[in-house]
């Protein structure tokens, strides 16, 4: 067959079906490209070839008797290390769980394999997902992760070898996760296809817990449809994690689909970005008008968001990492600011949480609310192109913070964002499009976000040099 | 901390800038300077009494440069609490979570 680095799950899965390439040579293909090309972008903790190699095997076996589980039946795919995968390390990006085993699969990677995905590597993010409050890309034991179209800019954070995997035809997809902004970053930086899910569409059992009540687990991929094949894989309920909803999810969701949509943009949410981004994001909106109306000027309800998202992280992040403080292993992290920034979590008063948690509920309801009137809400996803590697996060484009945005309010309340790639900036860098909807709402986004890649090309651009 | 001087460490990690978890626990953007009296006396003093709380169970591993800048943490984030008590909730506001006493679906 020809190249299948940069093939999208349904052309890999078509190959798969026709004979023209087998799921051990597709296992191959890509362990050689993790093994060749990741550590150019510090984007791999754990090459599993034996495991991998076995397991397509099985799938091969299985297609030959007829046994096909599905659009995943023998595609690869690279595990953000926070989940639990049996037979390999966990690290958690952190040098003190370093050699971590935890002889158990997390609930995603068992679904995963149950619809026949191919777990090839462990793929490295920002230590802790970035709990301990980093201020730079030199935030893991791996490295700092590197973006694809230029390896001296961020490759974005925490999931930062997802991210990086995808976009370099390391694997065909990821799975990264989210508190605040963590797939949506490297999502943006490296070009690829985001999907930050419903909190609960997807168990979290098995995954490391930075803030119970906010972390979410999403897929990253070429395309739009590429993501919702592997929500529909991953999504639904779990006893082993009780936030994990029973609401059914099915991919493509004829339900969402619609002849006209109904977008909004908030009043603002072109403020202080890059020229580059503001014209994209122009372009995108005259793309999107093909299908959607677009009304402009909304304003999310006044409520502190990213005020009781950070009580909130500080709160969960101080509990689930005391252990790590107490032992004084904390010194270990990478980046130095991450050795004292737990402490802090450690003291944060107890009705202040509480109150965190009380106001979420009216704020929710308030965001949902301003969310029913639309579809979805669009924006870009970040002001600027990626970030300098070696650049203090305080200090990279102190002219353009962006305007109102909608993502501490979006993983406060668990609402769902696809991101998607929307051209090119300053020095040939992605920029990147963000859709927001209504919890459960991710049918939607992704109807829209497959109408909009099919009216453009974006996805489909690769980095120089690959 | 050592190839970081303080002040700049401090700054740093007071930064106000949009990124996934960076600069939560410190000063956000849209905080001006903390004022007294928002609903928690003054917090550059709860701050520091906090930090006291810190210095108790962990003084023995941290320098005085990293007691400031964990200070500093407190402070902002007693700001960013200052903030959401400007929200009205009633007595029967509940926290968003919901404990149950059964654990077992064939429990009942």
């Amino acid at each position: 067959m020809s190249d299948p680095t940069w093939l999208s799950i349904p052309e890999l899965g078509r190959s798969l079906r026709d004979r023209r390439v087998s799921a051990v040579e597709l296992a191959e293909h890509f362990l050689a490209r993790l093994e060749r090309l990741g550590p150019t972008y510090n984007a791999v903790v754990t090459v599993l070839r034996p495991q991998a190699l076995a397991e397509a095997r099985q799938r091969d076996v299985e297609l030959a008797r007829g046994k096909d589980r599905g659009p995943l039946h023998g595609i690869p795919y690279g595990a953000k290390d926070l989940l639990a995968a049996d037979g390999a390390p966990t690290s958690w990006g952190a040098e003190p769980y370093r050699a971590q085993m935890l002889r158990r699969d997390a609930t995603v990677v068992r679904k995963l394999r149950e619809a026949g995905a191919v777990l090839c590597a462990k793929l490295a993010m920002v230590e802790l997902a970035g709990g301990m409050g980093y201020n730079q890309a030199f935030a893991s034991f791996t490295g700092p992760g590197r973006s694809p179209w230029d390896r001296a800019r961020w490759s974005g954070g925490s999931s930062s070898g997802s991210g990086a995997a995808v976009s370099a035809g390391l694997v065909p997809f990821a799975i990264g996760s989210e508190t605040w902004g963590s797939i949506q970053f490297p999502a943006a930086f490296c070009g690829v296809t985001g999907l930050r899910p419903t909190y609960g569409r997807v168990s979290r059992h098995g995954a490391m817990a930075l803030s119970w009540t906010m972390d979410k687990l999403g897929p990253m991929a070429r395309t739009a449809e590429d993501c919702g094949l592997v929500l529909a894989a991953i999504a639904g309920p779990d006893p082993a994690d009780p936030s994990a909803l029973d609401r059914p999810f099915a991919f493509p969701d004829r339900s969402a689909e619609r002849k006209r949509y109904r977008l909004g943009m908030l009043k603002g949410t072109l403020e202080k970005t890059q020229p580059e981004v503001r014209r994209n994001f122009e372009e995108s909106l005259r793309a999107l008008r093909d299908f959607a109306a677009v009304e402009e000027g909304l304003e999310l309800p006044a409520y502190p968001y990213d005020e009781m998202a950070s009580i909130v992280i500080d709160a969960e992040a101080a509990s689930a990492f005391e252990s790590l403080i107490e032992s004084g292993r904390i010194t270990e992290l990478t980046a130095p600011e991450d050795r004292i920034g737990g402490y802090a979590g450690q003291v944060v008063l107890a009705k202040d949480y509480i109150r965190a948690l009380r106001v979420r509920r009216p704020a929710s309801a308030a965001l949902d609310a301003l969310l029913a009137k639309v579809d979805a809400i669009v924006g870009p996803t970040l002001p600027t192109v990626a970030w300098p590697i070696d650049a203090a996060f305080d200090k990279v484009y102190p002219d353009y913070p962006g305007g109102a945005s909608i993502g501490g309010a979006a993983n406060l309340c668990g609402v769902p964002g696809l991101f998607l790639m929307n051209g090119t900036g300053e020095s040939g860098l992605p920029t990147s499009l963000q859709i927001t909807g209504r919890a459960l709402g991710e049918g939607v986004l992704l109807a829209i976000g497959r109408r909009y890649q099919q009216r453009t090309n974006f996805h489909r651009l690769t980095p120089p040099g690959l | 901390m050592s190839d970081m001087k303080r002040r700049e460490f401090a700054e740093a990690i007071a930064f106000a800038g949009l990124a996934p978890l960076v600069g939560h626990r410190a000063g956000l953007m849209s905080f001006p300077a903390l004022e007294s009296g928002a609903g928690v006396g003054d917090p550059a003093s709860l701050a520091k009494a906090l930090t006291g709380a810190i210095r108790v169970q962990y003084g023995d591993r941290l320098r005085e440069a990293e007691f400031e800048v964990i200070t500093h943490q407190i402070q902002a984030a007693l700001e960013r609490a200052a903030k959401l008590r400007k929200v009205p909730l009633s007595n029967g506001d509940e926290p968003d979570f919901v404990f149950s006493p059964v654990r077992s679906p064939s429990v009942g």
